[in-house]
């Protein structure tokens, strides 16, 4: 049982505010990511969560209880919060072999020696690293490495497991590995995490819920699906996944449904776009279009949408097209099967618009 | 809401806790430093400028309208400057072979040609005096071969201070320029050599041009050593008085007759440390255009030159190195430690260790010498250590405002020459300490002070490196498992840097054992140390006993160079 809440917190090095007023409640057993570019804020905050930063203001609450609050002047050091950590640099002790730095925070617990043994050993097992008791780190590789990190983590069954880039070092295929192993341990011992990336692959594929950060600010907090098919701002959009931006205005609006027109130059071209019912809109919006929801076609029907081929950069699973529609340039993936020459002119089907308030 | 207020408080935690002993732990050396560092230097430049106890420019208008003065600071500056000159030109020479050319044996060359860097300089001219005195070794052997009464050469005076230096400094250059040598990236050569120039035209176009930074840098290094220099000045230039700043000082002090002799020591200190600065701050200026990219940092090895048929030439020249570093010193050393009496001929019945028996049982300001200089050494040593390892870790890792005045403070006694630290323990020491009104003045004391105060920056350096490799982190790993600030210290902090720690163990150790500069101004009776009764034994005409003597101290600096070289690793040491 740990469920982890951040309440309204803050922290400014001097006139820079790094991080500004954080709100999210992180469910038992969740995996919440946080992710943004570097300097977003991410690894601040969770240097925060871990105790090595004080907060600025805002309190931190662990299943109720409170471990840190500006307001309340209350602070508890790293090792009184009962938090597990993986860095990004591994931190695996280079003068202690693979049991020691396992056995480590034992040490601060009472406990016999058979028993240290035999967690130390369910450990290592957990992160499939039996029989590695007596190597030093300078004797195993990075990915071994991590997954002490990973055992000495795990060893005191944490109530919250932090995870900071800890697949960065790492080369790609022992990446890909290593995050299914990270989720199917998560899944296992239904342990909250909380991880932090820049990597959006790795966001999407590992977590319940990401936090997209920017400039210290939260920017969305939702599941990997609505972070990409509704981004809530331009930031998310185009942070996550690629997408083309249209200047559009509002034509009409009836129910949950909105009629907009695209200012490509030759204002001709109108999109219907489903909304919530309620929500108002500005007059001039921007629409969102993943390149993969434009659909080239031969051109067939002078009437509909068009546009000329520009560019044509073929990526073996996919063609990357940059597409002249009127005075803008629409990034568009289409099948490797169509092949179009450059300057040809194109048919194009414009797919799940996604409408930005602006 | 569970809080746990009470038990948490921010002013019982173990942060706040953290908080007072770093700030107690900063207090505690800036008051160490304060009375160690600042308070001398400031009592220094205060008497500068007084007179006759009244605030006045007296003293530099007494010395600026001496013509004593303008000949001293002529001599410390030619001897300086060839001085820097000889020794930058074998230095670089060497390196060049060593790095960058097929000549054999560069495994042999590289421990022996170090050698010279690890010999207390007053010794290696005392073994000089042995060689080339009015009835040194070769200046005997030259009568004899040409049968006259007239020495080859008497090292006596200017030439010989100059030539006993480069001696002695060479490997300053050497070590500096080894290293840009060895790692030049060797497409900048290839790339001159694929252009049409040839080996020799290479080395003068690209090589040397490129490696310019570094031996500026180097033989600046060397003309500061060299005037701050005291121990070769005085066994090789006081018999024909000739004196330079640092000689100078020491007698000013030494004459009590003179009216103000240590206010106008401490002014003419004011002058040499004015040029010292200067000197170093020229040379930092000209490292930092050491920023020529030449060092790839892939581990590719430039290609070596074929020496072909100069390769005899070059291991002439490396073998002269040797035998006038290392071999003939050392064995005039030894042969005059075992002669039963100066002027003896050399032959087997003559041969005692009568010598070593009597400065081991007849003088016993040898063995006080010896016990002193080890408990001084050890001692400042482990304070070293202590307080090293708490300026670093507000340097490193708490990374205090002040940093910079901090280093500045730390480096500041070993910058400045030794005479001139004398001095200003002298002035500062000379009365009772305030409050506790005690005086430590002809005491230890002082010379621990003193020793502490000049290699305290070789502890830093060393400390300070090591913290600076202990990632973040790795403590934060040991916070968040559990440990606290003490416990993570201990467990992670101190296992990982403890070879620095003995590395500035011995950093300090090695040069406060064979210390002469600041002990011959600050021993006194019972308080004798090896540097200063070498000195004064070599003073007295004791020539054997000298041997015998300065063969100890070599023996003792060659096993302490063994120690650092396997505790380091070959980190350290030579």
């Amino acid at each position: 049982m740990a469920e982890l809440k951040l309440n309204k917190l803050q922290k400014k090095f001097g006139n820079v505010t790094a991080v500004d007023d954080i709100t999210v409640s992180v469910k038992d057993g969740e995996f919440i990511t946080f992710l943004g570019p570097s300097g977003c804020g991410k690894t601040t905050t969770l240097r925060m969560i871990a105790g090595f930063i004080k907060s600025t203001k805002g309190s931190i609450t662990i299943d109720e209880k409170v471990i840190s609050s500006f307001e309340d002047n209350i602070f508890l050091p790293p090792d009184k919060r009962d938090m597990g950590m993986v860095f990004q640099t591994y931190a695996v002790w280079p003068h202690m072999n693979t049991f020691n730095n396992v056995a480590y925070p034992l040490k601060f617990k009472k406990y016999s020696k058979s028993e240290i043994k035999e967690r130390v050993t369910d450990s290592l097992s957990l992160v499939k690293l039996d029989g590695f008791e007596d190597r030093f780190p300078h004797q195993m590789s990075g990915g071994q490495q991590q997954r002490v990190a990973l055992a000495r983590a795990l060893i005191m069954e944490p109530s919250v497991l932090l995870l900071d880039e800890p697949l960065s070092n790492l080369d790609a295929k022992l990446r890909e590995s290593m995050r299914y192993e990270i989720i199917e341990l998560q899944r296992r011992l239904k342990i909250t995490v909380v991880y932090v990336t820049h990597d959006q692959i790795e966001a999407m594929s590992m977590s319940d819920r990401i936090i997209v950060m920017d400039k210290g600010i939260v920017q969305q907090i939702d599941s990997p699906q609505n972070v990409y098919q509704y981004p809530s701002n331009k930031f998310v959009a185009d942070f996550i996944g690629m997408a083309n931006f249209l200047p559009c205005e509002i034509v009409n609006k009836a129910d949950n449904m909105v009629r907009v027109k695209i200012h490509d130059g030759s204002d001709k071209v109108f999109l219907r776009i489903p909304v919530e019912t309620e929500k108002e809109y500005s007059k001039n919006v921007t629409v969102v279009i993943r390149p993969e929801d434009i659909d080239v076609l031969p051109l067939t029907d002078q009437e509909g949408t068009s546009g000329t081929i520009f560019r044509q950069t073929y990526i073996g699973d996919r063609n990357d097209c940059a597409v002249k529609f009127g005075d803008i340039i629409l990034r568009v993936h289409t099948e490797n099967r169509h092949s179009f020459k450059v300057g040809e002119e194109v048919s194009l089907v414009l797919n799940n618009p996604i409408l930005l308030d602006t | 809401m569970l809080t746990s207020k009470s038990k948490f408080n921010f002013r019982d935690n173990a942060s706040t806790y953290l908080r007072w002993s770093i700030f107690g732990a900063g207090g505690i050396i800036f008051l160490l430093l304060a009375v160690f560092i600042l308070y001398p230097s400031f009592t220094l430049v205060k008497n500068s400028f007084i007179a006759d106890d009244r605030l006045s420019i007296n003293n530099f208008v007494e010395l600026l309208t001496d013509q004593t003065t303008f000949i001293v600071f002529r001599n410390t500056f030619i001897v300086a400057f060839w001085g820097a000159i000889g020794a930058t030109a074998i230095g670089v020479i060497v390196a060049w072979l060593l790095a960058r050319t097929d000549i054999p044996f560069k495994k042999f060359w590289r421990t022996t040609l170090i050698i010279p860097y690890i010999i207390p300089p007053f010794i290696g001219a005392i073994a000089w005096v042995y060689l080339l005195g009015p009835v040194g070794y070769l200046n005997k052997i030259w009568m004899a071969i040409t049968n006259t009464f007239d020495p080859l050469w008497v090292v006596y005076g200017q030439d010989g201070i100059i030539f006993v230096m480069i001696l002695y400094s060479y490997p300053i250059a050497y070590m500096v320029t080894l290293g840009p040598l060895s790692q030049m990236n060797p497409a900048l050569e290839e790339a001159g050599q694929i252009s049409g120039a040839g080996t020799l035209r290479t080395l003068r176009d690209i090589t040397l041009p490129l490696m310019l930074p570094s031996i500026g840098g180097s033989a600046l290094l060397i003309f500061m050593s060299m005037m701050a220099n005291f121990g070769i000045p005085a066994v090789i230039g006081f018999p024909k008085r000739y004196f330079v700043m640092s000689t100078q000082i020491f007698l000013t002090i030494l004459n009590f007759d003179r009216a103000n002799n240590l206010q106008i020591a401490a002014a003419l200190s004011m002058l040499l440390v004015f040029l010292a600065l200067f000197t170093m701050q020229l040379q930092r200026w000209i490292q930092k255009g050491k920023s020529f990219a030449i060092i790839s940092g892939k581990s590719s090895q430039p290609q070596l030159v074929q020496l072909r048929k100069y390769k005899y030439l070059a291991i002439t020249f490396l073998g002269l190195i040797v035998l006038f570093t290392v071999v003939l010193p050392v064995l005039s050393i030894i042969a005059t430690s075992l002669l039963r009496a100066l002027g003896l001929p050399f032959i087997f019945e003559n041969l005692s260790f009568v010598n070593f028996k009597r400065i081991i049982y007849e003088v016993p300001k040898v063995r006080r010498a010896i016990r002193n200089s080890f408990l001084l050494a050890g001692g400042s040593a482990t304070s070293i250590v202590f307080i090293s390892l708490i300026i670093s870790y507000l340097i490193v890792k708490i990374k205090i405002k002040g940093t910079m005045v901090l280093e500045a403070l730390v480096l500041l006694p070993y910058a400045v020459p030794g005479i001139v630290v004398a001095l200003a323990m002298i002035l500062a020491f000379v009365k009772p300490l305030p409050i506790v009104n005690v005086s430590i003045y002809n005491t230890i004391w002082i010379i621990a002070i003193a020793y502490i105060s000049r290699f305290l920056t070789f502890g830093v350096r060393s400390i300070s490196a090591a913290f600076e490799q202990v990632h973040e982190s790795l403590e934060d790993a040991a916070r968040i498992s559990g440990a606290g600030v003490i416990a993570s210290f201990k467990d992670i902090v101190i296992p990982l840097i403890r070879s620095n720690i003995f590395a500035g163990w011995f950093l300090s150790f090695s040069p406060a054992l064979t210390e002469l500069t600041l002990s011959m101004l600050l021993f006194s009776v019972g308080n004798e140390t090896l540097g200063t009764v070498v000195y004064g034994l070599h003073q007295e005409g004791k020539v054997g006993m000298t041997a015998a003597l300065a063969f100890i101290v070599l023996v003792f600096v060659v096993l302490l160079n063994r120690v650092t070289i396997r505790i380091t690793q070959g980190k350290m040491g030579f």
